[in-house]
């Protein structure tokens, strides 16, 4: 089984700050920035957006079949996703 | 032909009415994230149909909501065609500038006017780029595309009947030729949109067996609200009703099909109230937008709607249909304000700011070009059991992917 541990420990190896933006330019930012990203590298996304947490990101995880975690920071939420091959 | 009102309800009321069902359907847009654009988007980032799924499910409850009302006599059908617009190479083109607009600004008309009352500076801009995209509409395109329109240049030259799918299908409109066709359009609409939507629910499946469980939300039970891990020591009815009193109480978003059958529910309240009233259906997000322009204008002394084209033959200054779109910003307000949701937003790359302008002026000149939006077109026509709707829906689809390909190069 896979630890959320590494994802939440681990230096994020490219970040993607999309605070104040909506849906649906999150989802579709991220899934740019997976395509150029290596396998077993981590992708943080920055949002204020809620259901970007909620729905839209999580539903590109789940597509994918990538791992992720969420954690919150103060007003913001950093979404790690890990790009697996 | 005049409408005669299929139930004697006081003006008032109809305003009233009106408004309500304009304040439910930004109070569950906005609670249930719904955004057609977004839909769309995910088909092409990450080929989920989910969300695609629940608007074809949309668009199905609505046909058959509205047709079966007709159909079992309660409801005439002249007010089901009576606001069919005519069909021709606008909706097409129009349908694909306002897909891409939308895609590049972050949001449809209805997400747009949702999220701008929630504090989306993003969608304010997009907005304000509507306005002036209607206005380039009006002065530019609107004298073209109406002479096309009066000589049936690829366009037909009348609405209403003509266009009413069980007139084209049967020539008639009786009830048995309009129960067959809502049965034509709404069945396979919703079949696709649930083989649609299981069909990624088991690609998800598929994907966390593969994977292992360390796909599931990971480190998410620490957030509320969140859709962690389910507990399997909780019984599932405890759960349910644990997930309703959340959503009551504004802590938990709705889902997406809660929304989709919410949604369906209100465009089917408005076809009862508005029946007989000849602006049943009108959800008009698009050509209210486009109007605030011209409201913004009349204290300069500008008054649009004297000497500029489209303006001088819009719908009148306040109606119903404006109204259903201020109550609709009230209702996104209320709701994001009391979940806790509502803050000033302002996207720290200033570039979107520009793409969310320029998306705006293509949203606006795209719903002027098609006679509608996804709401007032697009949806509405579905329920007019018309089928000015495919094509509007064929034209976004293309638009949305254009700019997701553009997305992806910027």
């Amino acid at each position: 089984m896979m630890s959320s541990e590494p994802l939440k420990i681990k230096e994020p190896d490219d970040q993607l700050d999309v605070i104040g933006e909506s849906c649906p330019v999150p989802e579709m930012m991220a899934s740019k920035k997976l395509k150029k990203m290596k396998a077993g590298q981590v992708l943080e996304v920055i949002t204020d957006h809620q259901p970007a947490v909620d729905v839209t990101l999580p539903s590109l995880c789940k597509n994918m079949g990538y791992p992720y975690v969420v954690l919150k920071d103060g007003d913001v939420y950093r979404f790690r996703i890990l790009k697996v091959g | 032909m005049i409408l005669q009102p299929v139930f004697s309800e006081s003006w008032a009321l109809i305003f009233g009415l009106f408004g309500l069902s304009g304040f439910i359907l930004g109070w569950v847009a906005q609670r249930g994230n719904y955004c057609f654009v977004n839909a769309m988007t995910s088909i092409f980032t990450t080929r989920s149909f989910e969300r695609f799924g629940a608007l074809l499910i949309l668009f199905g409850l609505t046909a058959l909501g509205t047709g079966l009302l007709v159909a079992f006599g309660l409801i005439p059908p002249v007010d089901q065609y009576f606001n069919n617009y005519f069909a021709g190479w606008y909706i097409l083109v129009g349908s694909f500038i306002f897909g891409f607009g939308a895609a590049l600004a972050g949001g449809c008309n209805l997400s747009m006017l949702y999220r701008a009352s929630s504090g989306y500076v993003q969608n304010w801009i997009e907005l304000f780029g509507m306005m002036i995209g209607t206005y380039i509409f009006a002065v530019a395109i609107w004298p073209f595309q109406s002479y096309t329109m009066e000589n049936g240049i690829l366009s037909t030259s009348a609405g209403g009947y003509v266009e009413y799918l069980p007139y084209v299908l049967f020539h008639s409109v009786s009830n048995m030729a309009v129960y067959i066709t809502t049965m034509i359009v709404a069945l396979p609409l919703l079949f696709l949109g649930i083989y649609l939507q299981m069909r990624t629910r088991s690609k998800w499946g598929k994907s966390v067996s593969m994977k292992g469980p360390g796909l599931s939300a990971v480190g998410m039970k620490a957030l509320p609200g969140l859709p962690g891990p389910s507990a399997p020591s909780i019984p599932s009815g405890l759960r349910l009703k644990q997930e309703a009193k959340d959503m009551l109480l504004l802590k938990k978003p709705y889902g997406t099909n809660l929304s989709t059958v919410i949604l369906a529910l209100d465009m089917i309240f408005v076809f009862i109230v508005g029946a007989g009233y000849t602006f049943n259906y009108l959800v008009i997000t698009s050509s209210d937008g486009g109007r605030f322009f011209e409201y913004i204008l009349m204290p300069l002394g500008i008054n649009l709607f004297t000497n500029t084209p489209w303006f001088n033959s819009s719908l009148p200054i306040v109606d119903p249909s404006t109204l259903m779109v201020v109550m609709l910003c009230i209702g996104a307000f209320s709701a994001s304000f009391l979940s806790g949701d509502f803050k000033i937003r302002i996207p720290k790359d200033r570039k979107r700011l520009a793409i969310g302008f320029v998306g705006g002026m293509l949203v606006g000149i795209g719903v002027r070009m098609a006679l509608g939006c996804n709401v007032g077109l697009m949806w509405t026509n579905f329920g007019q059991l018309g089928y000015d709707g495919y094509i509007f829906l064929g034209g976004m689809l293309a638009g949305v992917y254009l700019a997701v390909k553009v997305q992806e190069k910027l």
